[in-house]
């Protein structure tokens, strides 16, 4: 997996550092190895290899805050540590968990577009899991809510859809 | 769940169709069927293949290849529209019927049946749990074919009088759907 695994702690001085700049113009300085889960910004640093100094490079992802950026590090961070170890799955499992169980729907919202914008797929999977665990036996005007989502349908279309199925709008959650 | 802390960003909007129904294929038929009227982009998201070859059997292609059935079943209709050509025309394989059922509301939540002589206390009813069919109690027996033999319960006509037996199925709990009863049989206790 990882190809840089020496991660023991930020404080090796051997660990490179990249920047990244995020869509609110803040500067964050993470590990290299880190700075290379996400998609864009290792496309970013094969695109500038020739620049001798790493530390120089700045990455721009203008779609993910900094906000955003700053719970995604140190998750990507553990995780890849988690990763390196032959540690079971249980582990790893628990470690998501602890790291989804807690976030708003808001928050969640925003690390998923966050996620699939970076290409790290493992925690989109864990995301995707935690959404559906959310949406589950709830009502159409829930979900809708939940996902902030403007119904297009026309009263007729959506009575329509409605009639297809009427047994799967009976007895959902009521909250 | 707090409402104000819903998505305020438009999540539907910018993620990527495969990944909308990947989140949909995770959760369970029924919410499938309540996606779809979600919005347009749900729907088709909530109708598309991916998803509905979740919820058919594993072996579906083999069985229906090994059925009478006209096997260009498999390729003519969107899985979604397969299963439920198949809940509606079960397929005979084997002299016996497969069907895909559309049960929900079963599992952990128990089933009440009831026998008793109408206008005496003396019947017995029984609590069963239908679904997963693993957890249910000795009383019934699985047949081979899909269908399942419970014993509802027992009564006893004290006075040996005429009068109406009552045999009844409670569920009142949840809504719950797909169950099929294709018989009840009265039967003298001694010769079971």
């Amino acid at each position: 997996m990882a190809s840089s695994s020496s991660s023991s702690s930020c404080s090796s001085s051997s660990e490179k550092k990249i920047t990244l700049k995020s869509s609110d113009g803040e500067a964050l300085n993470v590990e290299k190895n880190v700075a290379l889960e996400f998609e864009p910004a290792k496309g970013f640093l094969e695109d500038n290899s020739e620049e001798a100094d790493d530390e120089a490079i700045v990455v721009p992802l203008p779609n993910v805050s900094a906000a955003v950026l700053s719970e995604l590090i140190p998750y990507v961070k553990q995780r890849l540590e988690l990763s390196a170890k032959p540690v079971q799955k249980k582990l790893i499992k628990a470690f998501d968990d602890q790291f989804t169980r807690h976030l708003s729907d808001d928050k969640l919202g925003e690390l998923m577009l966050a996620a699939n914008y970076l290409g790290v797929n493992y925690l989109l999977d864990v995301l995707c899991d935690v959404t559906a665990d959310r949406i589950k036996n709830k009502s159409v005007e829930y979900v809708r809510e939940f996902l902030g989502i403007q119904n297009d349908f026309t009263p007729e279309e959506e009575a329509e859809l409605r009639a297809q199925c009427p047994w799967a709008f009976e007895g959902v959650d009521q909250d | 769940m707090n409402r104000e802390s819903n998505m305020d960003i438009a999540v539907a909007d910018q993620l990527p169709a495969e990944c909308i129904s990947h989140i949909i294929s995770l959760t369970t038929l029924r919410d499938a069927c309540i996606s779809s009227t979600v919005c347009p982009i749900f729907k088709s998201a909530a109708d598309s293949d991916s998803v509905w070859e979740k919820f058919l059997p594993s072996d579906y292609k083999q069985i229906i290849s090994n059925s009478v059935s006209d096997s260009s079943l498999i390729t003519s209709l969107s899985k979604k529209d397969l299963y439920f050509h198949l809940c509606h025309n079960p397929i005979i394989i084997n002299n016996g019927a497969m069907f895909i059922d559309t049960r929900y509301g079963f599992e952990t939540r128990p089933v009440d049946f009831g026998v008793y002589f109408d206008g005496s206390d003396n019947g017995e009813g029984r609590k069963v749990v239908l679904d997963p069919l693993a957890k249910m109690p000795k009383l019934s027996e699985g047949r081979g074919n899909g269908w399942m033999e419970i014993e509802m319960g027992v009564f006893f006509n004290v006075t040996g009088e005429d009068g109406t037996v009552v045999c009844s199925v409670f569920g009142f709990d949840r809504s719950k759907s797909g169950i099929i009863i294709q018989g009840v049989e009265l039967r003298p206790k001694s010769r079971r």
